[in-house]
């Protein structure tokens, strides 16, 4: 064995010292190293504003606003980060900013996101220059980002929702396409039994289902809350409204549509087994990329006609700056810089309407360039903000981002709740929902 | 004994030296301080990640806060509603027939595979780390996959099943309140076994051959073996990891949010889907956070109860 009386069986107390002593040292010199240098490390030299935005459907827009980050950075000697998530983490993700005080400094607001969240938000003083240069903004657009009179948010653009149809088939049925809810239904369902092509809107917890049934709900005469905030939902109108959802599914629809999210409707149609489906044009610009064949087939109409008129939803995309960002007035510049009227233009173009613009000059752009797409300049004119005619507030976005609507359509349509029940139902939770103080 | 004289003759040896900060250093000599210095920064991150986080929410909890506004006070207030909620009642429900389901099927299928993997000769090792891979990929990734497996268009069990000619038209996965459960079930099951069967398999292997022998001596079958002697042997460790499980299956999230978003018709909603989908994307925080503590008082006697039954098991 050997010997090893001069090593010391266990660690002694003098090793352990000596590491935390040399630890202290050197904290206390990395520290007092920091303090004395006084200069700023070379990567915090350049400013560097923030962005939160969502993944746009259609990749080109996100590719320009990478772009435009660039340019905006060289020109102003700056930096623009942008951090793409999906939408719907967007929600949280924004909450969660505000209630840290702590994020991006351009952040993203879907829909109406803009009243959950004004407190915290900037006022944006060049609303009103880019109101005259841009030719006005639509009055929706006032109801949504501003706040008594407020500007706290910039919608960079509105998507619509058209109807999405295979042109071939209604052809070959010698079917035209067809402007009301009920032909919609009628010609789904002679296609269907003709050649087993389905027709589709959502019936699930997703932003879709709830962009296409409010769209049913108003053209049926119909709708959740009055302009006072009144539930009006018990009407006979709403009944209308889910009586035709419930033929509609039964008679040009399968299962599918119940566990369908935002992109099912995009790869279902894309998958050539579908007629037409409501949803925006992101359908058309992914056919084009990707799928020649449907691509060519695909055309669209507005949002149908009903008993109570034409109405299609309003889908905004705004962007806001935080009270507490680190760099306002780069981020308000950067905000402007998007809106800059020709690469606007083209950015329209690239997106094939996608990105639909929300202000008047808008209607002077070239929407004939596609004759596909070319009925969306009339979109606007239809659209209204969830919730409508009641604001689209606080209640609005609750009423939403709770799939009310969409619930009590699917349980009416699978035939788990009877149209009293299912009506009742959704009138409870609006009800519990409007009633609230806050 | 010894470390101690040792210790001693160190500290004869080398007194210590006497600078400003030396003698707060003398306090690193003593085990009793030193001790609670060393679990110190453990104790900062309980109390700055878990009892802080835990006291908001309790706050939150009994106000009326929205995100980015200051809250009230109002008492118990969103307890009340929440239950005159038909929405929450039904993620009552759902909660626990997902608990109870999944962990019934994780107990079975975890014992079944400890069973198995106890006999394996072969690839023992390979076989080992290859059932704990559901546990160890991020489930929101793995769930991503089960999503696209259970889509009704992608749908491989449906596919095999209609090629099989054991059906013509396969079940509605996502888009049925029943079978949405039975998803999230099965997935959260099949996430959460190779963690029962990994500790199970551990207890096993612990168990001295000598009391199979004399078992068997005996007289004892396969069956009594495992009644009499693999049960009551391997149950301080089952209790453990059950209780393990409990807590983080009620509180299971990822699974839902990625499968099913809480719906169809909010039949699958947990109380943390609830919770986010209230306090978060509502920015009903006050509400939010009621429903995520209101499982709170039923976790803690869950706790007691099986600390108590494990405590009881060890002593005998």
């Amino acid at each position: 064995m050997q010997t090893n009386d001069h090593l010391p069986m266990l660690p002694t107390p003098v090793s352990r010292r000596r590491v935390l002593r040399t630890a202290a040292g050197a904290t206390a010199g990395g520290l007092a190293g920091i303090l004395l240098s006084k200069t700023p490390p070379l990567y915090a030299a350049t400013r560097t504003v923030t962005m939160l935005t969502w993944n746009h459907f259609v990749a080109s827009s996100d590719e320009y606003l990478r772009q435009m980050a660039k340019d905006f950075g060289k020109e102003n000697k700056c930096q623009v980060k942008i951090d793409f998530i999906p939408h719907r983490d967007t929600y949280v993700k924004v909450a969660k900013e505000q209630e840290t005080r702590e994020g991006h400094d351009i952040t993203f607001l879907f829909f109406s996101k803009p009243q959950l969240h004004h407190e915290d938000l900037e006022t944006l003083g060049f609303m009103d220059d880019l109101d005259k240069k841009l030719g006005g903004w639509y009055d929706l657009i006032r109801e949504v980002d501003q706040v008594d009179g407020r500007w706290v948010a910039m919608p960079f653009f509105y998507s619509c929702m058209p109807m999405t149809y295979r042109e071939d088939l209604y052809q070959q049925a010698g079917l035209q396409a067809p402007k009301t809810w009920e032909e919609w239904k009628d010609s789904g369902k002679k296609l269907k039994e003709a050649t087993g092509k389905k027709a589709g809107i959502a019936l699930n917890q997703t932003e879709d289902a709830n962009i296409s049934l409010y769209a049913i709900l108003w053209s049926y005469g119909a709708s959740t809350a009055d302009k006072e905030r009144r539930v009006i939902i018990n009407s006979p109108e709403t009944r209308k409204a889910m009586e035709y959802m419930k033929e509609l599914y039964q008679t040009t629809m399968t299962d599918e549509v119940l566990s369908w999210d935002d992109a099912s409707n995009n790869q279902a149609f894309l998958g050539g087994e579908y007629s037409w489906v409501h949803n925006a044009v992101s359908i058309y610009f992914v056919a084009k990329e990707k799928v020649p064949d449907i691509f060519k087939v695909t055309n669209h109409t507005l949002t149908p006609h009903g008993p109570g008129g034409q109405h299609g939803t309003a889908i905004p995309f705004n962007y806001g700056v935080w009270k507490f960002a680190k760099e306002k007035e780069l981020a308000m510049q950067f905000l402007q810089y998007m809106m800059e009227p020709k690469r606007y233009e083209e950015i329209f173009h690239a997106t094939l309407a996608f990105n639909a613009p929300p202000f008047k000059n808008g209607e002077q752009f070239d929407w004939n360039s596609d004759p596909k797409t070319a009925i969306l300049k009339d979109y606007a004119k239809t659209a209204h903000m969830i919730g409508w005619p009641a604001p689209p507030d606080r209640k609005a976005e609750q009423m939403r981002s709770e799939w009310i609507v969409p619930n009590m359509f699917t349980y009416y349509c699978t035939g788990r709740k009877s149209l009293d029940e299912a009506v009742s139902w959704g009138e409870a939770e609006l009800q519990r929902i409007y009633s609230a103080k806050a | 004994m010894k470390a101690t004289v040792d210790l001693g003759k160190t500290l004869e040896r080398q007194p210590v030296r006497s600078s400003w900060w030396a003698s707060p250093l003398r306090y690193l000599e003593k085990e009793g301080f030193l001790g609670y210095a060393l679990i110190a920064p453990a104790g900062v991150l309980i109390l700055g990640l878990v009892a802080y986080p835990f006291l908001v929410a309790l706050g939150f909890a009994v106000s009326d806060k929205i995100v980015g506004k200051a809250g009230h006070f109002v008492g118990l207030q969103n307890f009340v509603a929440l239950l005159q909620w038909p929405v929450f009642v039904q993620t009552v429900l759902n909660s626990f027939t997902f608990t109870f389901f999944a962990l019934l099927l994780k107990v079975g299928l975890g014992m079944a595979l400890a069973l198995l993997m106890q006999h394996i000769v072969w690839g023992k090792n390979f076989f080992r780390g290859a059932v704990l891979l559901p546990f160890i990929v991020p489930t929101a990734l793995s769930t991503v996959a089960w999503w696209k497996m259970l889509d009704p268009q992608y749908n491989i069990f449906n596919w095999i099943g209609m090629h099989l000619g054991l059906f013509t038209q396969g079940p509605n996965w996502l888009g049925d309140p029943f079978w949405a459960k039975v998803s999230v079930i099965l997935v959260n099951a099949w996430r959460g076994t190779p963690f029962f069967a990994i500790s199970i398999l551990a207890g096993l292997v612990a168990i001295p051959q000598d009391l199979y022998d004399a078992a068997k001596v005996d007289g004892a079958g396969a069956l009594s073996r495992f009644r009499h002697v693999t049960l009551p042997l391997i149950k301080p460790i089952l209790s453990v990891v059950m209780l393990v499980s409990i807590i983080f299956t009620f509180a299971d999230f990822d699974i839902v949010y990625v499968l099913t978003r809480g719906g169809p018709t909010n039949s699958t909603h947990l109380f943390a889907t609830l919770a986010y989908q209230t306090g978060l994307a509502s920015s009903k925080l006050g509400e939010g956070a009621a429903i995520a503590l209101f499982l709170f008082p039923v976790l803690v006697v869950t706790v007691i109860v099986q600390l108590h039954f494990i405590r009881k098991g060890t002593d005998e």
